[in-house]
């Protein structure tokens, strides 16, 4: 009777902890939907009390050994406790409260958490945000990062899970990101962070700085023992190459998993299968493809990578799989059944010739690295993302100037909410890190290191309108055919005066967690 | 035939109670999310003056009535010739006047789809077509969708 009732609340409360009914951040984008949203009510959703953020304290409080470098992870915060890993290849556990040092794995003085091969801030030491699980019914923290004391020794991948607490190691998987000495292997786990689901730890793989790109994978293993579960495969294309997963693997209680690969295309013809520059719903035992949409055909790849993280959104007009690709343009996938076969395009945005059957080479687009990789904040029916906007033909690098809200269940006419310039962002590459959104109160780091705090028109009063055409004068709009939309207002923004910020805020009831590239993890607090 | 026909399955119980559990002690937004979602924002008035401060860095301006363009660069064509780069924009709905030009304007239709009208030659227009506009002659350019047509023009002058 007690397994019974055990069998019954267990799911329940893994639902309610994953899903976002955490008051905590426990994972990448919060949750296993990696939606970046905070649903419990807090301080954080008043406009009020956000206006007067500032800074509580900053890590290192203190000297802390070893010191930390550049942080490309974000925060994540469990019970009481910051956990976060750091490009020095050490992962620090931080006292919420005030920023002390609890713990720091593997112990100050032992072998750092790094790889011999390194070129890119995913390469170096622990990029790979955190998320929490229960590993035999204690919590566990679960990373992946390259160690040096396995396979060749050079820093091949494998995932960790330590005890929340103490830091202990539960468990280390084997091998799962390969690099060889032989100048063709040099897979990475990089920025993809685990998912904890269905009883496995699932993790991406891609490569280190291409030359020449991996075959992108997904590995599962054992929640319990860190084991390969080897009734779970997926590459994402044939050989030689191709379909790197840059991001991290989102999922839903009905058992998929959903992911977007990288490119593929380096000359030659294209590897078969090629499910490359794609967004796919995967069966989570097995690994099978259940659909994949690939908008951008082999011969029109010229590097657009799929590397933002997919949100899986939870919407009035169904479950929709929604994410950006490298080139500028957004899709939404209706989630569909668990039937293998085609997916069901939502919409694009923008929208044109290429919707709903994807691009062609008679389209005149043009497909290519244009740094359009973090993922976006979904709140309800809105999905916050920074998007090449309708400029995205002419000019793509336009779109990385402005923060967009996208309504998902509108009509292509009412699709943009309202845009927004963050203040203190470059309007360069990289200007902003990963929005997080309470409440329709959105939190996004910039790359001039301020926290900035936008609210929603419907949660706060707009700044004002201007043009759905962020080209075109806001006097102009309406008399030239376009749409004024709102301009929302900024409730807080505060320098940190820590570096750049290129990861997510972590939302947890009152204090914002963030950290930043100058070695620094920052707690603010409303008053 | 199922001769239990009301045992619930173990699976279709789980989710009953997860039902039951989320709406009686779930995250408020579970119960908030229903099925209206988000609303829409109101819009704005056609008569809305109330803009933001936000001001593009190198915005379109009106060429001509209904034709939105900006310089993108310039630069030395071929011996004798100079090339300028120029965005044109015609807006949802918007139709052009007679647009002169000075020197020939080649054309890539970079979104939308309308119909241009080169010296009375009626040329369909689509997402990725290519059209040449001769030295000398006028053109019109007529949005019928709802997307705006954006154009990549190339004009070579003489020098």
């Amino acid at each position: 009777m007690k397994c019974r009732l055990l069998s019954l609340i267990a799911p329940v409360v893994c639902v309610l902890t994953l899903t976002g009914c955490s008051a905590d951040w426990p994972a990448f984008r919060q949750n296993i939907l990696r939606s970046g949203g905070q649903l419990n009510n807090g301080p954080l959703t008043n406009p009020a009390k956000v206006a007067g953020l500032a800074i509580g304290w900053t890590f290192p409080v203190g000297t802390v050994s070893p010191a930390p470098a550049a942080f490309r992870a974000g925060p994540i915060v469990y019970k009481g406790v910051v956990y976060i890993g750091n490009s020095n290849g050490y992962f620090y556990a931080i006292n919420a409260k005030d920023g002390s040092l609890k713990w720091v794995y593997p112990p100050s003085g032992s072998q750092a958490l790094t790889s011999t091969f390194t070129c890119n801030p995913s390469s170096e030491g622990i990029a790979s945000s955190a998320m929490i699980g229960s590993v035999r019914g204690t919590d566990a923290v679960i990373f992946g990062a390259p160690d040096q004391s396995i396979g060749t020794h050079l820093g091949s991948g494998r995932l960790f899970a330590l005890n929340a607490a103490t830091g202990m190691a539960l468990w280390k998987s084997p091998e799962v990101a390969v690099l060889r000495a032989d100048g063709m292997t040099h897979q990475q786990i990089g920025y993809s962070s685990p998912l904890v689901f269905n009883n496995h730890v699932y993790i991406g793989l891609a490569d280190h700085c291409d030359n020449p790109i991996q075959q992108g994978k997904v590995v599962a293993v054992k929640l319990d023992d860190g084991a390969i579960d080897s009734s779970f495969s997926f590459t994402s294309t044939g050989p030689p190459r191709g379909g790197g997963i840059w991001g991290s693997v989102a999922a839903w209680i009905d058992k998929d998993i959903f992911v977007a690969t990288g490119n593929s295309n380096v000359g030659g013809p294209s590897p078969v299968p090629n499910h490359a520059l794609s967004l796919l719903r995967l069966n989570a035992d097995t690994g099978a493809i259940v659909w994949g949409w690939q908008p951008v055909p082999y011969s029109m790849d010229m590097d657009p990578d799929w590397t933002a993280t997919p949100s899986v959104m939870l919407t009035s007009c169904g479950t929709l799989a929604v994410s950006v690709l490298k080139d500028g343009w957004t899709w939404a996938v209706n989630e569909g059944s668990s039937t293998p076969g085609a997916p069901g395009v939502k919409w694009a945005f923008p929208t044109g010739t290429w919707f709903p059957g994807g691009f062609t080479s008679a389209d005149g687009t043009v497909h290519n690295d244009s740094r359009y990789l973090r993922p976006g904040a979904a709140w309800d029916d809105v999905y916050i993302v920074q998007t090449g906007g309708l400029t995205v033909t002419t000019d793509v690098s336009e779109g990385a100037k402005h923060l967009y809200a996208l309504n998902a269940c509108a009509s292509d006419a009412d699709r943009i909410r309202w845009i927004k310039d963050v203040p203190h962002s470059s309007g360069a590459f990289y200007s902003l890190g990963p929005p997080s959104v309470t409440h329709g109160i959105i939190f996004v780091g910039t790359d001039q290191g301020h926290l900035v705090a936008i609210g929603d028109p419907s949660v706060y009063t707009s700044a004002g309108w201007r043009c759905n055409n962020p080209l075109v004068p806001s006097a102009t709009c309406a008399a030239s055919g376009f749409t004024l939309v709102p301009d929302p207002g900024v409730i807080a923004d505060v320098d940190l005066g820590a570096g750049a910020i290129t990861t997510e805020p972590a939302l947890v009831g009152d204090p914002v967690y963030v950290s930043t590239e100058g070695g620094k993890v920052v707690m603010l607090k409303t008053p | 035939m199922n001769s239990a026909p009301y045992r619930l399955r173990p699976a279709l119980l789980r989710f009953g109670f997860l039902a039951l559990f989320l709406s009686t002690f779930g995250c408020q937004n579970w119960q908030q999310r229903g099925p209206k979602g988000t609303g829409l924002l109101q819009k704005a008035a056609a008569s809305e003056k109330n803009f933001s401060l936000f001001q593009p860095a190198d915005p379109y301006a009106q060429m001509d009535p209904g034709l939105l363009s900006r310089r993108v660069f310039d630069a030395p064509g071929p011996t004798g010739t100079h090339v300028e780069v120029r965005d044109l924009l015609v807006g949802p709905a918007k139709r052009t006047g007679n647009v002169p030009i000075a020197g020939t304007l080649v054309c890539e239709v970079r979104s939308g789809r309308g119909v241009a009208n080169v010296d009375g030659q009626r040329l369909n227009l689509v997402t990725g077509s290519v059209f040449i506009i001769p030295a000398g002659q006028s053109f019109t350019l007529e949005n019928s969708s709802n997307e705006a047509i954006q154009i990549r023009a190339y004009v070579i002058r003489a020098e």
